[in-house]
């Protein structure tokens, strides 16, 4: 199918923003070692069967991928929310989620530094 | 509880109808999943994670087109809305089957699961102390030696919906359910037993109680250490066969409620989630005896697979796909039941805002009998009884299948005798339906998540029965 893909500006902007809230959250909630990567996907899919197309799909999505840790506990969650908000509200489950669970004997922090890394598509930070 | 903004909805079916559309319909797709897992003592990093996001589905002119996103403004929705009406309107000279819905009566509700303690509520700590308790009490019942591999999980997963259509529906949702998986493997004198046990039901956090979940992982570790010290291989041959509600379960699941589905009987599931022995010609077609009457019902209340209205807006029903021995209705969405010329009964379901929805089965099961159990081991003379099983089989038209119990007793002149390692029942769907001679009065479901579509869609269900008679069954060993 012909369909151009391209992920405009607005959401190059607001894949940015995700990235500083998701930062400046963690910070604020004293999370030692934070790590989120944040990919927009645009897709298109066409089902053909018996002679015939079936259905046309169209896929825009804006997600997040969010590690932390503190005190060797650590958890991971994937975010679809997009408003700072509602954002914010999930990282703290994500917070007490992880304060209330058990240290982990495999744990190793992240790698020391600042990092940013910019893709076409994927943004990510690490710290 | 998340606050779904419903005029979001509203804004795409509008849009998608002032860019030409003939029907749209929009679903706004909440899922919350929490999940803690404890691994031979150790825990695994909890999950979390949350998926908002709106689908919109338009037809034009014969082509059907759908689209979704996260992007959650009324600017994001309107665009979505006019790409997926372009998009069905670029491919109309490609659809050169039509597509066409069937005609449904619109409705207006709000419908939930009954819940008494929110999952929103529960902290991760809850899900620790429980899965602390069971392992604590697995190792001191049976020792890390008998059960060297523990991997136990339990999995809260919150679904929130709003539906509208440009028939007119309007339909709210929210359905919260829990589920606890379990892998055990237990090891004796060089000898290995693995059980895969999943159990769920819809509710709030209370069902884990109410549920038996810890009761039923303690029953599964028993069972493996009888196994590994008492079972025997076992002389293949023709015998009279009982298999439990679980094995009852998985085969109308796999041969029963699979080879129903309308997609598949029409081909259009063929290069993703297989084909059909059945041809739409079918109903009425002789697959089974007088007892073999086969139900899928989403409407029931803390079932896995519950829901009152599926993802295309129509009321839910109980469908039975056989009846007495013959094929009685498949499973359908609008799209197929067009075809047909027939109803929706109501099988279109998406498992997230992402993907379109699709046929699915819901709650399937045997119509169990007036037997019981003990009675009906006394009508058997030489035979075996396979309570549940370790692994099935089966074929991509629903046709040739195998299950290999796990749990298994020979019975000699009407009494259970010694346990017996691994049989494996070999049939065919057909033979399966029509072998059955008598059922319990028993009725029990399993949970399970059945998998199909692309992109892959994992769908909460249930699947159960009684115990049922099969005469005649040819059954390996291995």
């Amino acid at each position: 199918m012909s369909t151009k893909l391209s992920i405009d500006r607005a959401t190059e902007e607001k894949m940015n923003d995700i990235l500083d809230w998701i930062a400046n959250k963690c910070k604020s909630l004293g999370v030692e070692n934070y790590d989120a990567i944040t990919f927009s996907e645009l897709s298109g899919q066409s089902r053909f069967s018996n002679n015939s197309i079936t259905t046309v799909n169209y896929l825009l999505t804006l997600e997040s991928m969010v590690y932390m840790s503190k005190g060797k506990k650590r958890i991971v969650g994937l975010i679809t929310s997009t408003e700072r908000e509602s954002l914010e509200k999930t990282l703290e489950r994500l917070y007490n989620s992880m304060i209330t669970g058990s240290p982990d004997s495999e744990f190793a922090p992240l790698p020391k530094g600042l990092l940013t890394i910019k893709g076409c598509m994927i943004l990510m930070i690490h710290c | 509880m998340v606050s779904l903004q419903h005029d979001l909805a509203e804004e795409a079916i509008k849009a998608a109808t002032s860019f030409g559309a003939g029907y749209a319909e929009a679903r706004l797709h909440f899922n919350m999943q929490q999940e803690a897992a404890i691994k031979n003592g150790e825990f695994e990093p909890p999950g979390y994670s949350e998926s908002l996001g709106i689908g919109i589905r338009v037809l034009y002119k014969g082509a059907m087109a759908f689209g979704a996103t996260n992007l959650l403004t009324k600017e994001s929705v309107r665009e979505l809305a006019e790409r997926v009406t372009k998009n069905a309107k670029a491919s109309v000279k490609q659809f050169r089957k039509k597509v066409a819905l069937s005609e449904e009566k619109p409705h207006k509700a709000k419908w939930g699961a009954v819940e008494k303690e929110l999952l929103e509520d529960v902290e991760v700590a809850k899900m620790i102390s429980s899965l602390k308790e069971i392992e604590s009490e697995l190792l001191t019942s049976y020792g890390a030696s008998t059960l060297p591999f523990r991997l136990i999980a339990i999995n809260l997963l919150l679904e929130e919906k709003f539906y509208a259509n440009t028939d007119g529906s309007r339909i709210e949702s929210r359905v919260p359910r829990v589920n606890l998986f379990a892998v055990l493997t237990g090891m004796d004198s060089g000898n290995v037993v693995q059980r895969f046990v999943q159990t769920g039901r819809s509710g709030g956090w209370e069902v884990f109680r109410e549920g038996r979940f810890f009761e039923r992982v303690k029953e599964e570790a028993g069972t493996i250490v009888k196994i590994l010290k008492n079972a025997r291989k076992f002389t293949p041959g023709k015998f009279d066969v009982i298999v439990g509600p679980e094995v009852a379960g998985i085969m109308t699941h796999e041969s029963v409620g699979h080879p129903g589905e309308a997609d598949r009987i029409l081909g259009r599931e063929g290069a993703q989630a297989g084909e059909s022995y059945l041809s739409s010609s079918d109903i009425g077609r002789q697959v089974g005896n007088e007892n073999a009457t086969i139900i899928d019902d989403p409407t029931i209340p803390g079932s896995s697979g519950f829901y009152l209205f599926d993802d295309e807006g129509v009321s839910a029903r109980k469908r039975i796909l056989i009846k007495n021995g013959k094929i009685n209705e498949f499973l359908h969405n609008r799209e197929t039941a067009s075809e047909f010329s027939l109803k929706s009964n109501a099988a279109a379901r998406a498992n997230q805002y992402s993907v379109e929805p699709i046929v699915r089965m819901a709650n399937t099961y045997v119509e169990p009998g007036d037997m019981k159990l003990d009675e009906m081991i006394k009508e058997v003379k030489e035979g075996v009884m396979i309570k549940n099983f370790m692994e099935w089989n089966i074929d991509d038209k629903r046709f040739n299948q195998r299950y290999v119990g796990h749990e298994a007793y020979r019975i000699v002149n009407g009494e259970l005798a010694e346990m017996i390692r691994n049989p494996v029942l070999e049939v065919t769907t057909p033979r399966l339906w029509s072998s059955i001679s008598s059922k319990s009065r028993d009725l029990v479901f399993d949970s399970a998540t059945c998998g199909k579509g692309d992109p892959s869609q994992g769908i909460p269900v249930w699947h159960g029965g009684p115990y049922m008679l099969l005469k005649d069954m040819y059954l390996g060993s291995r």
